[in-house]
């Protein structure tokens, strides 16, 4: 299956032929590659690392920030299980243990052989989605929501929300659906009938404002334990937990390039909740894919920017303009760990290191 | 079962952080009229979809300073306190110390709006084009600032003598009536 925007040409040099945004993305990261490698075909070959020859004050350098300590980093990518879910908006483990991706209009379900089926499509693609207890699934459509049954036929949709909606995500448990809006930047309350009982992030001064700060459309929620969600306060490098009515109760997380902290102006893009109260939690500009425990301080990395983009620094302007560029991580309860990794398509798994 | 909804794209998400009164730094000029009493049939232009930020319009340029200059998209921008394009990337504070800003000429100005925004425009008159704010906004941020070529200043040499060393193949020539190629929000 195409997705409409695989297919959608990018504005093309005139000398060149039409060219898929996929083309555009795997050239662009192999022609950035070139650059710094000092192979791109130009008349004289410039300083790989300094083509301008502007010096040091001119250049933007993340090599030494993207580097991580190799004794913090304690899993290893033991499988590249499939390179086609370029673009996928979000991926989550179903009831049935099955790996789920909102790939391309659709939910498909990948096997860890590589294999890809659609679970349902959609007219529109999924930026979100979340099972119930049921087997149930509830999807994020940007400015509404929908819910599947386990055969794949829509059993509900909710109004579409008020203002600027943009869903970048949801989560589901006993009956309570909440789904965080980038565009309005507030987590909306809903019940499993997809009717309204409230909204949680309201400032506390009683105004429209809201706390959360979204510069950019990652906003994640989780349900945790004894009613409560846990929300990422992106623009304020924070998780942050409430109760279902809306009450704040705590926080972690602070800015940091470094690797015990959230990178860049609005961080982390993706967390997953474990059980054991243990965050999975993931970063972009600097791909990063982290374990910390339940009070934030870090306990592993799971895989670094080196995993990701072995040349960090050839990201082209377009790139930016998608909600691709951001790792999104899924624990399984046996410890291991997929990693989706958008913009190149690679869905991978890691296990932790055996010490000897 | 279709949904009855429709697909809104990022485009409105980034929309949906325009500040009142935010117009992109330049200009709703017509592009059209301005070209057209300079008598111009081509001009030269960046796709800043595939500029891959290399410096080499600061420097490639054969004028001094370059006739490229960072432009911004206020409709993308995210308004960031934090904002990684103004900020080096591990700056000591959020304020406009020297040491903390990015830009090499200190061509981008910081200014408040309300609790936690602000706004950055661009001194073109300090700016060179040498990207390295438009590297640091698309590495962390929504990529709002970007290169182009500013026609007001551009001597449309026959061969752009960036072009030729582009290593993305971002530069062309168009039209003269083409407006701007300015960042939407919209990936290409
Ligand atoms: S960093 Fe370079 S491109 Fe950006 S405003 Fe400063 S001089 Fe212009
Ligand atoms: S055409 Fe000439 S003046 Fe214009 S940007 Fe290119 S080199 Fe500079
Ligand atoms: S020469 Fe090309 S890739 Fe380099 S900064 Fe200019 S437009 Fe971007």
């Amino acid at each position: 299956m195409n997705s409409p925007r695989d297919t959608r040409t990018t504005r093309n040099h005139p000398s060149g032929p039409p060219m898929t945004r996929r083309d555009f993305v795997q050239l662009s990261i192999v022609g950035g590659a070139m650059v710094s490698l000092g192979l791109a075909g130009c008349d004289d070959e410039p300083n790989p690392n300094d083509p301008s020859g502007l010096g040091e004050r001119f250049t933007y350098d993340l090599t030494e920030l993207s580097q991580v300590d190799p004794a913090l980093i304690g899993y290893q990518q033991v499988a590249l299980i499939t390179d086609a879910l370029f673009d996928a908006n979000d991926m989550q483990l179903g009831p049935d243990g099955k790996l789920y991706v909102a790939h391309d209009g659709a939910i498909v379900a990948v096997t860890d052989g590589g294999n890809i089926q659609t679970h349902f499509e959609l007219d529109t693609n999924p930026q979100c989605f979340a099972f119930d207890e049921q087997g149930r699934c509830f999807v994020g459509l940007i400015e509404r929501v929908a819910c599947y049954d386990a055969s794949g036929t829509r059993v509900a949709l909710s109004e579409p929300f008020a203002g600027r909606p943009h869903l970048t995500s949801i989560a589901v448990a006993g009956g309570h659906v909440f789904v965080a809006d980038a565009g309005n930047r507030i987590v909306h309350h809903l019940d499993d009938k997809l009717k309204m009982i409230g909204q949680i992030g309201r400032a506390d001064d009683g105004s429209r404002k809201t706390r959360f700060v979204v510069p950019s459309p990652y906003f994640d929620v989780a349900v945790g334990p004894n009613d409560t969600v846990w929300v990422a306060n992106t623009g304020r490098h924070r998780l942050e937990q409430f109760h279902y009515d809306g009450t704040f109760l705590k926080a972690w997380g602070k800015f940091s390039m470094g690797i015990d902290g959230f990178c860049g102006c609005c961080n982390p893009s993706h967390f997953q909740l474990l059980d054991d109260g243990r965050f999975v939690v993931a970063e972009k500009g600097l791909p990063r894919v982290k374990v910390c425990d339940a009070e934030g301080e870090l306990l592993t990395v799971i895989a670094g920017p080196d995993a990701f983009l072995p040349d960090k620094q050839a990201m082209p302007g377009g790139l930016s303009c998608t909600r691709a560029d951001s790792p999104i991580p899924v624990m399984r309860p046996d410890g291991k760990v997929y990693v989706l990794f958008p913009l190149t398509g690679a869905l991978s798994l890691f296990e932790p290191k055996v010490t000897p | 079962m279709p949904d009855e909804t429709h697909n809104p794209t990022r485009r409105d998400f980034l929309r949906a952080t325009v500040r009142s009164g935010a117009l992109l730094t330049i200009g709703g000029m017509s592009v059209a009229m301005f070209e057209r009493a300079r008598g111009r049939d081509w001009v030269w232009q960046i796709d800043p979809y595939k500029c891959t930020m290399c410096g080499q319009c600061a420097t490639e340029c054969v004028l001094d300073p370059s006739a490229v200059k960072c432009v911004h998209t206020f409709p993308m921008c995210g308004y960031c306190d934090l904002c990684t394009g103004y900020f080096e990337p591990q700056p000591n504070s959020l304020n406009t110390g020297a040491e903390n800003q990015l830009c090499p000429v200190g061509a981008i100005k910081r200014k408040f709006i309300e609790e936690p925004y602000f706004e950055y425009t661009i001194d073109e008159s300090l700016c060179i084009g040498c990207a390295k704010c438009v590297a640091g906004c698309t590495a962390f941020g929504n990529g709002s600032l970007h290169l182009q070529i500013r026609r007001d200043k551009c001597v449309d040499c026959n061969d752009c003598s960036i072009a030729r060393k582009c290593p993305a193949r971002a530069i062309s020539r168009v039209p003269a009536d083409t407006p701007y190629l300015i960042k939407d929000g919209h990936p290409h």
